[in-house]
């Protein structure tokens, strides 16, 4: 259920600094519910996000913004048909790491 | 403009306006940001918010004067040292963001009471949701909204958005336009005209 409503609010286009807050809730829902690494993962991320303030009104750096969408975040990896992107856009560069491999294959293939 | 909002303006432009690109909580894009609390805690700065608060809300009736938690906290303590100077004693509250889940376990910190009149600040305002919540937790509380009043407000939907929620007295004492900077008309940009 929690994977179902994260998924729209992780897909490319759709993730805004204004989402933070509702993204942790999510999860704090998902690890009270489905207590695991993986949704514990993702709680701690998007509380991180909060402590660094990305809840603030007025929005984060953009280069900030960018770097974790583009290397960190879960946002990166999903396609609204919930499959994993696996390269840069634009690039051949493969994106596996192992961290990320926990959070697509989570994410996108619960 | 008074002698204290011009020199508080400076202050505001010199140490918190900042330029740069953000993106904003709505996904939008701003080249500008208004880190308030670079004047809030500087001792002119925070003196003369403790002034301007005062003369904005002098002639109110009312019992308090606070916030959401961490931008209001400063403005309510150089607002209430202000009010004592005057001789007139004031209280001062802020709200928590979230609920302790130890100790008190209250929202909102101060002695505020059921009835009372109090009025909400904050530094900077961009749509206006830190100012709701306030405004939210006073009213669980059953005290009554008298005025909201922002430091600076980005105009990006605040007074809107409290007006849908029942605030009719919202001010500023200065906008982003004292900045130099004008308004995309979508809301999503912001563009620096100086």
């Amino acid at each position: 259920m929690y994977v179902a409503q994260l998924i729209p609010l992780l897909v490319e286009g759709t993730f805004v600094p204004g989402s933070v807050t509702t993204i942790a809730a999510l999860c704090d829902g998902w690890f009270r519910d489905e207590a695991s690494l993986v949704s514990f993962v993702f709680r701690s991320v998007f509380h991180d996000l909060i402590a660094r303030d990305w809840d603030d009104e007025q929005g984060v750096p953009t280069p900030v913004f960018d770097s974790f969408r583009g290397r960190d975040s879960p946002a990166s990896e999903c396609r609204p048909n919930g499959s994993p992107r696996g390269l840069d856009r634009g690039s051949a560069r493969p994106r596996a790491r192992l961290p990320r491999l926990y959070l697509i294959r989570i994410v996108c293939r619960p | 403009m008074s002698e204290n909002e011009q020199r508080l303006l400076e202050l505001l432009k010199m140490r918190s306006f900042q330029r740069g690109l953000f993106r904003l909580a709505s996904g939008g894009t701003s080249d500008y940001y208004i880190d308030g609390k670079m004047t809030t805690v500087y001792s002119e700065g925070a003196y003369l918010i403790g002034e301007v608060l005062y003369e904005w809300t002098k002639d109110l009736d009312i019992d308090a004067i606070g916030g959401l938690e961490v931008g209001a906290v400063p403005l309510t303590t150089a607002a209430v040292i202000s009010y004592q100077r005057c001789g007139r004693p004031m209280e001062g509250f802020w709200v928590r963001e979230k609920v302790k889940g130890h100790g008190t376990q209250k929202q909102v910190e101060g002695r505020l009471r059921k009835g009372d009149r109090v009025v909400i600040v904050d530094d900077v305002f961009t749509k206006g949701e830190s100012a709701l919540k306030a405004v939210e937790a006073v009213r669980e509380l059953e005290c009554e909204v008298i005025l909201v009043l922002a430091l600076v407000d980005r105009l990006a939907g605040a007074e809107k958005l409290l007006q849908q929620n029942g605030i009719e007295n919202y001010r500023a004492v200065f906008t982003i336009r004292d900045f130099g900077v004008g308004i995309d008309v979508r809301g999503t940009t912001d563009t620096t005209t100086r």
